[in-house]
């Protein structure tokens, strides 16, 4: 062979990120290395697989439900940094909850009708569903440890995104408003 | 973006409520699916893709191009799902490598060959992406998760991601790097294989 290995950019030879010089270094070091050549099959056969991943389909009536939250949810903010907690169960010891109970008065009185022909319970909306996937045997320990879903919502964006792992690369984040061009 | 997104997100920031009732139809989907595909389970995505709204709700004046919406959406639903992530490291994940994916709320491999042997090395196959994909830090879990499954490009990641396309490019190349190393002798060259 006669230039160093090249796996390190095979991702980017794959994604079509190199310039031409670095993609015919590569070719012409893979027509002479057996090893990258067994790396780069390996890593297309995982981009591959990656990218035939399905996303999951939890139903048009769920969709819907989860816009008519929402805008009960919005329905009486004004202003930013207002956000309640997530309707479901877990929170329904939070103090917020009842005022997005009255809240939420309304649009539940127009989903029951719509929750009731389906073959949902009339619990909440994540329990519901809970249970639907449920029927099939597929329920994460999420669902029981109701308690450790609480957070504080006022946390800040730079908390939220404060790196925890010393193996990751972490940058700091842009203010969310701030989208760079 | 489409020019109808960006239309819809200007009346929206001037308060226009029907505008956001149609942001979020048109983007419900893509905001749970990501959540799903970062946390893999319903009641978390379901959670991420209320907030996400709630929050977009609430913070749609700090977005200074309504023409990259979409990086605005992705972000903060990432922001969401990569802090649920990191709160839900130590719980047990109950998505054992045994476990069936069955019910409507799942995600399948699209098979090309439809021969019941490659059903099942998909679901193998899956599976073992799943627990693999599981054990990566949050932010390398994402940008996997963005760019090779969501198809998104390594500047759009950067910009949902808050870092540099280089840092986008490492977080890749580490996470696909592991990947590849776990599902090694899945990936590795069979006899008959092409
Ligand atoms: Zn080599």
């Amino acid at each position: 062979m006669t230039y160093r290995h090249t796996s390190h950019i095979h991702g980017d030879y794959l994604d079509g990120d190199l310039s031409p010089e670095q993609r015919n270094r590569v070719e012409r070091h893979l027509a002479t290395c057996d090893e990258c050549r067994q790396d780069l099959e390996k890593l297309k056969k995982l981009t591959q697989a990656l990218q035939g991943i399905e996303g999951p389909d939890p139903g048009k009536a769920y969709f819907d439900s989860l816009a008519d939250i929402v805008m009960a949810r919005t329905a009486s903010m004004t202003g930013p940094e207002l956000s309640s907690k997530p309707v479901t169960d877990r929170h329904s010891s939070g103090r917020q909850v009842l005022t997005t109970l009255i809240k939420l008065a309304a649009a539940v009185t127009l989903l029951f009708t719509a929750f009731y022909i389906s073959d949902f319970s009339h619990k909440n909306h994540a329990t519901r569903w809970a249970e639907h996937i449920g029927q099939s045997g597929y329920v994460t320990t999420d669902a029981a440890g109701t308690d450790e879903y609480m957070m504080p919502l006022s946390i800040g964006i730079n908390t939220l995104l404060a790196p925890t792992s010393e193996t990751e690369l972490e940058e700091n984040p842009l203010p969310e408003g701030a989208v760079k061009e | 973006m489409t020019e109808e997104t960006t239309r819809l997100v200007l009346l929206f920031q001037k308060g226009d409520r029907q505008a956001f009732t149609k942001l979020v139809e048109a983007f419900r989907r893509k905001v749970y699916g990501l959540a799903f595909r970062i946390l893999l389970n319903h009641i978390d995505a379901d959670e991420v893709a209320q907030e996400t709204f709630v929050r977009i709700y609430n913070r749609i004046g700090q977005l200074k191009s309504p023409e990259h919406f979409d990086s605005f959406v992705y972000r903060i639903a990432t922001n969401y799902a990569i802090d649920m992530l990191r709160k839900r490291r130590g719980r047990i994940v109950a998505m054992s490598s045994e476990s069936e994916l069955p019910g409507s709320v799942q995600m399948t491999l699209s098979s090309r060959v439809a021969s019941p042997e490659k059903v099942l090395e998909n679901k193998q196959l899956l599976e073992a992406i799943t627990k693999a994909a599981e054990e990566l830090p949050p932010r390398q879990k994402a940008t996997l998760i963005l760019h090779d499954i969501e198809g998104l490009s390594k500047e759009e990641v950067a910009r949902i991601m808050g870092c540099p396309e280089a840092t986008v490019r490492s977080n890749l190349h580490i996470a696909r790097s592991k990947m590849k190393k776990k599902l090694e002798k899945l990936f590795s060259p069979k006899k008959g294989d092409v």
